[in-house]
């Protein structure tokens, strides 16, 4: 019962403080403002197709959400004391964390769900929810990783910005080079893309998971490390 | 009376600097025992000790009876800090501050509102934290560490760069806490608060104890005792104090037309430091 509490304590911490960070705030809306700018755009006449403008505002949340707010949010901590306030309070690293990874992957959902909606993209939901999911939580995992090597708020864009622009633009780009396309394949996020569309489902479904093994492991090697503080 | 903290013989070191040399001291349990020592002297490094913050290089650290080490998971719920590591959430409010901690200890809201009016923090609770003065976000720190009544309260430097009136009205909270049995493990280098909150205070320089005593009984043995006397005639004298030079005095202010005023000449805390280490408090 006072595990619970004290999870819900921190829930409530998370939800309050991410809704008034400007930082979360703006991640969450960008991709949504981006894609209802894209969908209403028109080409000589012609309107984007609602599947590509899709995947470009989840690109968006995938990629921003996850990894920026997840490494900022334990920063923040580390910079203002407040991790150490918590630990001397009681909570331990990992209620800490799961406190953060199940905020932010609700929000990254959520702005999913709601690009989904706007988009009004032909893919079955669940198969949608399913596999953003998955890469979702491979890049959380990469987020925590960067927040638990950063000493502060500044020093996470070091890492967190190329880490985002490697995940971004080569998914994006892809089908402009071959060789920008070669190297995209073996991202988490293509890999999403193109398993919303069912494509090379086995390749793509190795690809995805083998992300989130590395970034599994990846996140118990930092944490155990360099713990939480 | 229980020991609540126990060291023996610790040393730790950043480096090859050596921070704590053997420090040895017992805290008993209901005290206000004061860390004194000017920065750096090992005052905070204690404390990461006692917290477990940081690890000793070597010797025995117990808290509550048990070894440091071998605590159990509900060490914390025993013991509130209020330190330079310790912060609080700016863009949530006073209460929702307190919500938290309220929630992580399982405590009702009561409580909460208890504690603000104990630090006079209750018109402000709905004020954002990050819109506080320095006094009220120190207060907003003390509220957090001793909302779940711990029965061991680590403070350091708690009034430090406080206004008087702040600093009169937590001085009076402590008392009022420590009556209810809290035990407060006090760091600073304001001796004047030590010699009115505490009932031991340990002198410590370069990582070692130099004194440790009650604030009266090291200010009698670092006493020169000698008196000084003003007669009404504005003339002085310094007499020893002992049976002889009490007659001697009396003689003298009988030639000089009576007592003004006698002094004797109990040193303060901070001039025992300096008869101790030699050394300056800042």
């Amino acid at each position: 019962m006072k595990k619970l509490n004290k999870i819900k304590a921190l829930l409530i911490k998370d939800i309050r403080n991410n809704l008034r960070n400007s930082n979360t705030i703006i991640f969450t809306l960008l991709p949504i403002l981006f894609t209802e700018l894209y969908h209403k755009f028109s080409f000589g006449g012609k309107k984007m197709d609602s599947f590509y403008v899709f995947t470009i505002g989840l690109l968006m949340s995938v990629c921003t959400m996850p990894i920026s707010s997840m490494a900022i949010s334990i920063s923040e901590e580390k910079e203002k004391n407040t991790l150490r306030t918590l630990m001397l309070a009681n909570v331990s690293p990992i209620e800490f964390l799961f406190s953060k990874t199940f905020i932010i992957f609700c929000l990254t959902q959520f702005v999913g769900t709601i690009v989904y909606l706007l988009t009004g993209a032909t893919i079955d939901y669940s198969w949608y929810f399913l596999t953003s999911s998955i890469t979702n939580i491979s890049l959380i995992c990469l987020g925590a990783v960067i927040g638990i090597l950063s000493k502060n708020q500044m020093s996470t864009s070091i890492l967190s910005t190329p880490l985002i622009l490697i995940l971004l633009i080569p998914t994006a780009l892809g089908n402009l080079n071959d060789s920008i396309g070669m190297f995209a394949r073996y991202l988490p996020t293509n890999a999403m893309l193109e398993l919303l569309k069912k494509q090379n489902m086995k390749f793509n479904c190795a690809t995805i998971s083998t992300w989130l093994l590395i970034s599994i492991c990846l996140f118990i090697y930092s944490y155990r490390k360099r713990m939480v503080d | 009376m229980d020991i609540l903290i126990r060291m023996v013989d610790v040393y730790k070191f950043f480096g090859k600097q050596e921070a704590l040399s053997g420090l040895s001291f017992e805290v008993d349990e209901g005290e206000i025992f004061g860390f004194l020592g000017p920065s750096g002297a090992g005052k905070t490094t204690t404390i990461k000790l006692l917290t477990k913050q940081l690890n000793a290089d070597k010797g025995q650290i117990s808290i509550f009876g048990n070894p440091i080490a071998l605590s159990q998971n509900n060490f914390f719920d025993n013991i509130g800090v209020l330190s330079d590591t310790t912060g609080f959430y700016e863009r949530l409010t006073i209460q929702e501050n307190l919500e938290l901690f309220a929630g992580i200890h399982s405590l009702t809201e009561v409580t909460i509102e208890k504690i603000l009016k104990a630090v006079d923090l209750i018109d402000e609770c709905k004020k954002k934290a990050s819109n506080l003065s320095k006094g009220m976000k120190q207060r907003l720190m003390l509220a957090c560490a001793i909302l779940h009544k711990p029965k061991l309260l680590f403070l350091d430097e708690p009034t430090s760069g406080l206004d008087p009136i702040t600093a009169k009205n937590i001085h009076e909270y402590l008392i009022e806490l420590n009556n209810t049995g809290t035990t407060i493990f006090l760091t600073t280098h304001n001796m004047e608060e030590a010699d009115k909150l505490c009932d031991r205070v340990a002198i410590l320089n370069q990582g070692k104890i130099c004194a440790c005593d009650t604030p009266e009984k090291l200010k009698l043995e670092y006493s020169n005792d000698t008196v000084y006397a003003k007669a009404k005639n504005g003339k002085q004298k310094i007499v020893e104090k002992n049976k002889e030079g009490l007659y001697d005095l009396m003689n003298w202010f009988e030639k000089n037309g009576g007592i003004l005023t006698i002094h004797s000449s109990e040193p303060n805390l901070e001039e025992v430091f300096l008869k101790i280490t030699g050394r300056n408090l800042y």
